[in-house]
């Protein structure tokens, strides 16, 4: 590895442990932050001063700030946030085991909307005397947000007669939550393949004698994946917010339910957990598309970490 | 040459031109004014007014979406907690605009210091948490009114407009005509009031007013995780979830929200769109 390659990886690491710390210092003023003592926040309303001044000493409260945060950075490095104000369960496995389910189904709506929109942008394509129809549900549902088709779609279902619950199964949640990323993913791949007059490398591809499957991968696809790739993690946040509201209308034991309920019992060290949880995972998939573009597209390699360590 | 003199030394352009500021008065009526006012003067009866004899009543001409399960006029409570949504989110946008441009600019105007450092840590630090959940956790431990609630979405809406803005920055300071200001010794202020803030003032906003049918929805989110709006005051989100949970009742229930925010929504992307054109041709 050569050293202008290890200084790159270097500060790669360094800049995803500086946010990591920043995650951390963010969770640890959500305990802080608010207008009430979240010794109070445990023991309620009703609780005496004498309880009260207690449960601050167990919570460490009474301590210097930086003491405070010390030790906290010392117990979540161990996975330790302490434990929930209402179950008394440990609250960084607690929303680890619901946001699982939450980005089980995040992922089931984003991967098959990645494949969707590659299908559908190639279909457009190929078959342009059909490319209006093909577009014109993409065109019609990317003007909406994710959340407004996914509750819309639950409406239509329900007037349909079909009643969804959370025993009816993932496929229902992941198609309503796979909607709006194809829509908009194909949109985004259909403008950049689709330039009149085509392009000089199709043109050469078809002379040549590829198919057009073959060359629409060869000459259209490969110099706008990377800003699909980009695009498709973007949809992350969006996708994460309808699948927790799908949770929620559809009592799904997953991180939706657990946010709304660590939100009504004003359970903070659950809130911490969510936050920190997911803002980990989203450093690690941003870092990861950053990677991955790296390979698609060599340009890209000296934004990203090199994709070849060796 | 003498061309090049004229562009290096030519007044910037104006911040707000007279067509575009014409196109947000007539927008903010069409959105804001009108179904306010239409809510207020020609509704039969009050939102918040029951009538447990009209529990679950089917759209009628008393009540053109029907009733909920106190009685209550959907129509009227769907455009009552659309209209706060609306609010909300167009404070949420103007929040964010202001903080984009000032902590956009601070981080652009004396790259590598400190400050500059901190602001630009801040921000990639505010695009790695879900939109959503960051904002529900800050909501859940301030509690924040509806104005602040606003404030809270502008400052998780602001870090990729900060971005745009600390970007436009880098690349309006090499420009001549600001070369030229510098030359002849204009202050700070009156630099960045007439050489940079014209320029940097729109592509947040653009990015923003794109941004506002989410910010509606978002609202409407928060609201079904029991923050913003409280009962008896109505909210989209709450209206769309008790709605959905009893659909087996009657499904005008559900529609009504639904149908406010999807008129809400495709009505802020049209505009939005309309306006992202008209802005740079104006200009």
């Amino acid at each position: 590895m050569s050293s202008r390659t290890q200084l790159r990886w270097a500060s790669w690491i360094v800049g995803i442990l500086a946010k990591l710390l920043g995650l951390l210092l963010l969770t640890f003023l959500l305990f802080h932050l608010g207008k009430v003592d979240p010794a109070r926040l445990k023991l309620g309303p009703m609780a005496s001063e004498a309880s009260v001044a207690r449960e601050r000493a167990d919570l460490g409260l009474d301590r210097p700030i930086l003491v405070q945060f010390a030790d906290f950075f010392g117990h979540a490095v161990r996975g330790d946030l302490g434990h929930s104000f209402r179950s008394e369960r440990s609250a960084l496995p607690l929303a680890a085991e619901k946001l699982r389910r939450t980005f089980l189904l995040v992922l089931g709506g984003l991967i098959p909307a990645l494949l969707l929109s590659y299908g559908l942008a190639l279909a457009a394509s190929v078959w342009t005397s059909q490319r209006a129809y093909i577009l014109l549900p993409a065109r019609s549902l990317a003007i909406l947000p994710s959340f407004v088709i996914a509750v819309g779609g639950l409406l239509l279902l329900s007037l349909a007669g079909i009643r969804l619950s959370s025993d009816s199964g993932k496929w229902a949640p992941c198609l309503l939550l796979a909607l709006f990323p194809t829509a908009s993913l194909t949109l985004l791949l259909h403008s950049a393949t689709a330039v009149e007059p085509p392009p000089r490398p199709w043109l050469l591809s078809r002379s040549f004698g590829f198919s057009p499957i073959a060359a629409f991968h060869r000459a259209l696809f490969s110099p706008v994946s990377v800003p699909w790739i980009t695009a498709w993690t973007t949809q992350l946040s969006q996708a994460v917010f309808t699948a927790m509201v799908l949770e929620l209308v559809l009592t799904i034991d997953g991180g939706g339910n657990l946010l709304a309920n660590a939100v009504q019992q004003r359970d903070l060290p659950v809130l911490q957990a969510v936050l920190l949880l997911n803002g980990a995972v989203f450093l690690f998939l941003q870092s990861g598309s950053s990677w991955l573009a790296g390979i698609l597209d060599p340009r890209q390699r000296n934004l990203a970490p090199p994709s070849n360590p060796a | 040459m003498k061309q090049e003199d004229s562009t290096a030394t030519a007044a910037p352009p104006p911040l707000m031109p007279r067509k575009v500021l014409k196109a947000l008065v007539a927008v903010f009526i069409l959105l804001v004014a009108l179904p306010v006012s239409l809510h207020f003067l020609s509704l039969p009866r009050a939102p918040l007014e029951l009538a447990r004899h009209l529990a679950y009543a089917c759209p009628s001409w008393a009540a053109p979406l029907g009733s909920d399960e106190l009685g209550r006029d959907l129509l009227g409570r769907a455009l009552m907690a659309g209209g706060l949504s609306l609010a909300v989110a167009v404070g949420a946008v103007l929040s964010a605009w202001s903080l984009a441009v000032l902590f956009g600019s601070l981080a652009a105007w004396r790259p590598g210091t400190p400050l500059s450092g901190t602001i630009n840590y801040i921000i990639e630090l505010l695009q790695t948490i879900p939109f959503i959940v960051l904002a529900v956790s800050l909501a859940a431990v301030f509690r924040p009114n509806l104005l602040g609630i606003a404030l809270l979405m502008g400052v998780v809406a602001s870090a990729a407009p900060a971005r745009l803005v600390s970007a436009e920055l880098r690349r309006v300071r090499s420009a001549r005509h600001v070369t030229a200001q510098v030359a002849l010794g204009h202050p700070p202020m009156l630099l960045f009031r007439t050489a940079f803030l014209p320029t940097l003032a729109l592509p947040p906003a653009i990015w923003l007013l794109l941004l506002l049918p989410e910010l509606l929805t978002v609202d409407a989110g928060l609201s079904l995780f029991g923050l913003g709006a409280q009962p008896p005051t109505p909210s989209l989100g709450r209206m769309i979830y008790d709605g959905l949970n009893q659909a087996q009742a009657g499904w005008w229930l559900p529609s009504a929200p639904l149908l406010v925010l999807l008129i809400l929504v495709v009505t802020a992307h049209f505009v939005a769109s309309y306006l992202r054109k008209l802005i740079p041709a104006a200009l």
